[in-house]
């Protein structure tokens, strides 16, 4: 089960017990790929990395794996100097978007038929994301513009500063 | 330029001293990268100093001061805790599990790691570390 967690701001002494706290009832939860999202986070202390080096590692253990996207440089260089990094992966932009949007997807996988494809590229500061979807061949024009447009809501909500295209296509 | 701020020992205190970090950087116009370099390695020690320095409950002063002067950054943390050299702090073995490694070294490793130069001294009863960084040739982003 994929499950995400949002990193705060400051991940310090102080806020790296909660974190410590947040991960662990994530696993213990059935949680087996954590997705920690740095998008807000600004700051990490040693006892933060420490905190996602140990949860990665007790999700290896359990055949798991912890997942950190959009990390600002600074803060994946943390775990290499510390030579942790081996126990969390990080992930580009491309595939950190793919994340999200699969997890969108896979909500809502009964409002459609499949995916065709999902192409991500960016224009300027702007992120494009191209999904393509194919419906059955008796959904009704309604039931296709109310998902695409609740797809679209929602995927360009959760990242900042994209446009969401969905090209609709019958089986 | 020089600022100066004393903290009381109560974790509550990182706030102000993060906020006095980005006041001097902003108004030295350091980089990014020397502004997060002076909270993690600020961070890392006054809250070491809170946790473990005092062994009564009464409230101590944790000054800091900062200097930007000729693209060196200096940072000055004094208190009147135990005697304590972070220096002699065994360096953490990154060689070996997470799990094996011992607590609390790291934080120090990555003060080691990211000043130029740290120093240090007992002076009249209290612990004075002073922590030296030239940022001339830093890229600002």
């Amino acid at each position: 089960m994929i499950k995400i967690y949002i990193a705060p701001v400051r991940v310090d002494d102080e806020t790296s017990m909660q974190t410590r706290i947040s991960l662990s009832s994530l696993i213990q939860n059935g949680g087996r790929k954590l997705i920690c999202d740095f998008s807000n986070t600004q700051f990490l202390s040693a006892s933060g990395v420490e905190a996602f080096a140990n949860s990665g590692k007790m999700l290896m253990h359990l055949g798991g794996e912890l997942g950190i996207c959009w990390a600002r440089p600074n803060l994946q260089t943390m775990f290499e100097e510390a030579n942790l990094a081996k126990y969390v992966k990080f992930y580009n932009l491309e595939e950190s978007i793919n994340i999200y949007v699969i997890r969108e997807l896979v909500e809502h996988f009964d409002s459609y038929e499949d995916v065709k494809d999902i192409i991500t590229r960016r224009e300027g500061d702007i992120t494009i994301i191209e999904i393509f979807l194919l419906f059955a061949s008796d959904s009704t024009m309604g039931e296709v513009q109310q998902t695409i447009t609740l797809l679209k809501e929602k995927i360009e909500k959760q990242i900042q500063k994209s446009r969401v295209i969905i090209i609709a296509n019958g089986i | 330029m020089h600022h100066g701020i004393t903290l009381k020992n109560d974790l509550g205190e990182i706030e102000t001293m993060v906020e006095a970090v980005e006041g001097f950087g902003q108004v030295c116009h350091l980089s990014i990268p020397t502004i997060f370099t002076m909270n993690l390695v600020l961070e890392e020690i006054i809250t070491n100093i809170i946790s473990y320095a005092y062994v009564d409950d009464e409230e101590h002063d944790i000054i800091v001061d900062f200097t930007w002067d000729k693209d060196v950054l200096t940072l000055v943390v004094t208190d009147d805790g135990i005697p304590f050299n972070p220096l002699e702090v065994v360096a953490p073995n990154l060689l070996i599990p997470v799990e094996e490694r011992e607590v609390g070294g790291l934080g120090i490793y990555f003060v080691t790691q990211r000043m130029d130069e740290v120093l240090y001294t007992w002076e009249q009863g209290h612990n004075v570390l002073t922590m030296r960084k030239s940022c001339s040739k830093e890229v600002v982003i």
